[in-house]
């Protein structure tokens, strides 16, 4: 099944929605009513990113995850029926404006990836060296055990370690809480990004 | 993080790691299949991995040479591609000036867009026109006046100074006069329409049965085929959403529907057909660019929660009676 899964869109969640999880998470507190709520609502948006035949033509990825977010918020609120006036007006928050880099400027994946180093830098050394060592060195799990003196079992859980705690960090501190030198936000707030109006 | 990410987290672990037996491969398919948030919790642990994969080579390589046969470096190529994508648009205006604004200066007087194709063209004089999509102007510069003549679709013209050589706009029958100004001239079906940016022009009609009227940056004016008067609005904010495409964009501030289609098809080869009637008068708010109106669509699919369907000729929005299109 995992086969089944196009790496191309798992890199564009790379770059474009693991970085702003933390900020989209923030923002759906206010429309969601429990923080198990939040998490299905993260999931279920990565899974209809998935499903979109293709993300090449998103020209703004931030306000789109957004916008995704938002509509299935909207979706929930459609099928439980029940409307709050707050969440409606929260919802609003979700259409941000883009504050992307200017689209002329070429980006390329060491700096889209800087954010993740201040991240990594906080895992356990074990932890670390596990990743690095299957990463740099290119080895096979056995190899790695061999070459830390690690058990397999110990290496796959120092793995599931490593993932948990990254996924703590990216869902509390995104891209805007590391020291990375962005533009200032354009304020280009008065553009919603898509609503309705009957 | 819930325990569905949990579980998540150990798929992608025991695959990275291990791999799956055929055991654990029945398991992970019925497990992936089971939830659509197993899936997005999935393609999230994957995305997390890839993220920690890249960059712990990342550190221990900051200056990978560009030849070296890895994995990063065709993402880094991917990304690359995508990003320079978005700035397509921009790219081909910039190329555009440069490779037609040399036949321009050069005295070549009639200038042409394609659908979903735009144009800046410097001009002699040194003011610049810039061509919509499916447009064709007429450049006639002479001693006395500097005249362009739009056949069709529209252009905006950042006009030069020059007192002694008036820049007019032929449109039709209507006329537009500007000295160092900032204005676009629209042909419609039914008149021309003028949207000033910058100073002032004068407006009037070739029958003069009109009048002659001034309009100033911010305002919009209509100069209908057979008309008595040129109404004249102040809208500065419609008037910079409606040239919009200079920058590649279409900005939908609760237009309806059917005006949102009509604007995009007039850049797209794809046509945007709207199939229930129902829907056309619903109004809608938003940002797009230009080339990209099956990004509108699909986002008209979820705000309005009707299916589309994207073809290689068409976009269809909404459930005809009689017909019964996927779901996107």
């Amino acid at each position: 099944m995992s086969d089944r899964i196009n790496t191309e869109v798992i890199d564009w969640l790379t770059i474009n929605f693991l970085p702003h999880e933390a900020e989209l998470r923030t923002m759906l507190r206010r429309v969601c009513k429990d923080a198990a709520e939040i998490d299905d609502v993260i999931q279920e948006t990565c899974c209809r990113l998935l499903d979109l035949p293709d993300l090449d033509h998103v020209r703004s990825p931030k306000p789109f995850v957004f916008r995704t977010a938002k509509n299935i918020v909207l979706d929930r609120v459609r099928r439980d029926a029940v409307v709050s006036i707050e969440t409606m007006a929260n919802l609003e928050e979700l259409d941000i404006a883009d504050t992307a880099p200017s689209p002329d400027r070429v980006v390329f994946a060491r700096d889209e990836l800087k954010w993740v180093f201040g991240l990594i830098a906080n895992l356990p050394d074990r932890c670390k060296s596990v990743f690095r060592a299957r990463r740099v060195m290119g080895m096979s799990q056995n190899e790695t055990a061999a070459t830390l003196g690690l058990t397999d079992s110990v290496v796959e859980h120092e793995m599931m370690k490593g993932m948990r705690l990254m996924s703590e960090m990216i869902s509390k501190h995104g891209v805007e809480q590391q020291n990375r030198v962005r533009q200032a936000p354009a304020p280009e707030h008065a553009l919603k990004k898509s609503n309705v109006r009957d | 993080m819930s325990e569905i990410d949990h579980e998540a987290f150990a798929w992608v672990v025991r695959q990275r790691s291990r791999g799956l037996n055929d055991a654990e491969t029945a398991r992970f398919d019925a497990w992936f299949k089971a939830d659509r948030r197993h899936r997005g919790a999935y393609a999230r642990a994957l995305a997390i991995h890839n993220a920690v994969h890249l960059a712990s080579g990342e550190q221990a390589f900051p200056a990978r040479p560009p030849e070296a046969d890895d994995d990063a470096v065709r993402r880094d190529a991917g990304i690359a591609r995508r990003n320079l994508l978005l700035g397509g648009l921009a790219a081909g205006m910039a190329l555009a000036a440069g490779r037609f604004g040399y036949s321009a200066l050069r005295g070549d007087t009639v200038l042409t867009t394609a659908k979903g194709e735009f144009r800046r063209v410097p001009l002699q004089d040194k003011s610049i026109a810039n061509i919509n999509s499916g447009s064709q102007i007429e450049v006639a510069f002479t001693e006395q006046q500097r005249t362009i003549n739009l056949r069709k679709g529209e252009a905006w013209f950042e006009v030069a100074k020059d007192k002694s050589k008036p820049f007019i706009v032929e449109a039709g029958d209507a006329r537009i006069r500007a000295v160092g100004t900032a204005f676009s001239v629209r042909r419609l079906a039914n008149g021309s329409e003028v949207l000033v940016t910058e100073g002032t022009v004068e407006v009037w009609s070739l029958d003069g049965s009109a009048g002659r009227r001034q309009v100033t940056a911010g305002e919009h004016a209509f100069l209908a085929h057979d008309a008595r008067a040129i109404p004249v609005t102040r809208q500065p904010e419609e008037v910079s959403r409606k040239l919009a495409w200079r920058e590649g964009k279409l900005v939908l501030a609760s237009q309806t529907l059917s005006e949102a289609v009509a604007d995009f098809n007039r850049y797209s080869p794809q046509t945007i057909v709207i199939l229930d009637p129902a829907l056309r008068d619903k109004r809608l708010v938003g940002q797009y660019q230009l080339d990209a109106p099956e990004l509108f669509a699909k986002d008209v699919s979820m705000v309005l929660d009707v299916p589309v369907t994207i073809t290689s000729e068409k976009i269809l929005i909404g459930r005809a009676r009689d017909a019964d299109h996927a779901r996107i």
